[in-house]
């Protein structure tokens, strides 16, 4: 597979790569074709694509003019963080499932996957307060705002449904996917209206 | 606010990269000025005034005007 093969594909090649790999491997698992840890050792290894995403992701920041160092220094700190988000993850699955670790230690393991998570929202914050380019600044800002409204929504919406057991119990962690998800969807949203804008 | 940055530009033959440069800012912040989606801070529109050496108000329009 060449370089210059990798760098023609964009972004949602790649995100579609993991989700496919992932869905392939829950799904050996599922028909025991795979065992457990297998499993675990498989879906962490899909982290390894987080690096070609994340370069294709920046040349579609540079293609649009919304690169900055401070834009580079963001992604690298996310992608650290994701790596050892997925590694913390599978860890303390691992550990708790294959193992079968009980006790005090699960409160050391619950750990491994939520330091990470603190971690991007170090790399969150410290972008904010690093970008320079007031306009990305602005934008990081909208994204945010939409990652809280997409979480505080969802979390009340969910929990009252809970509340009166029409919905299954959803766990705490979900909360940063769906903030992802919200900031993801903002994104995309102005981007939309700019590209309209620019079409116009 | 309306403003006559695409105008300006234009007047120099720049293209909206070579303004983000003049100006340290991405493009996308050029554009996002020009088409109004986005009002600068006042020390931004300090320097897009010094860039084109004008004065602010000969960039920045109020919408009545």
């Amino acid at each position: 597979m060449s370089e210059s093969w990798i760098a023609r594909r964009g972004p949602g090649f790649w995100i579609g790569a993991i989700l496919a790999l992932m869905a392939t491997i829950a799904g050996l698992a599922a028909s025991d074709a795979i065992n457990g840890p297998t499993a675990i050792i498989l879906m962490a290894s899909t982290g390894g694509l987080l690096y070609p995403l994340m370069r294709s992701g920046e040349r579609c920041e540079e293609r649009r003019g919304e690169s900055s160092p401070a834009v580079r220094r963001y992604n690298r700190g996310m992608l650290a963080a994701s790596v050892a988000y997925i590694l913390g993850m599978g860890i303390a699955v691992w550990l708790t499932e294959a193992i079968g670790l009980e006790g005090e230690i699960l409160w050391v393991i619950a750990f491994l996957p939520i330091l990470p998570i603190f971690a991007m929202i170090w790399v969150m914050a410290r972008y904010i307060a690093q970008e320079d380019d007031e306009y990305l600044r602005h934008l990081a800002m909208m994204a945010n705002m939409g990652g809280l409204a997409l979480v505080l929504g969802v979390a009340s919406l969910w929990g009252f449904f809970e509340e009166f057991e029409l919905v299954p119990h959803a766990p705490g962690w979900m909360s940063v996917p769906v903030w992802a998800l919200g900031m993801g969807l903002t994104r995309w949203w102005i981007a939309r209206g700019n590209r309209a804008e620019a079409e116009a | 606010m309306k403003n006559r940055l695409r105008v300006l530009r234009a007047e120099r033959e720049w293209s909206q990269q070579d303004l983000a440069q003049r100006l340290d800012v991405s493009r996308q912040s050029v554009n996002a000025i020009e088409t109004g989606k986005y009002d600068p801070s006042l020390p931004l529109a300090f320097k897009i005034a010094d860039v084109f050496g004008l004065t602010i108000e000969e960039i920045f329009l109020r919408e009545e005007d």
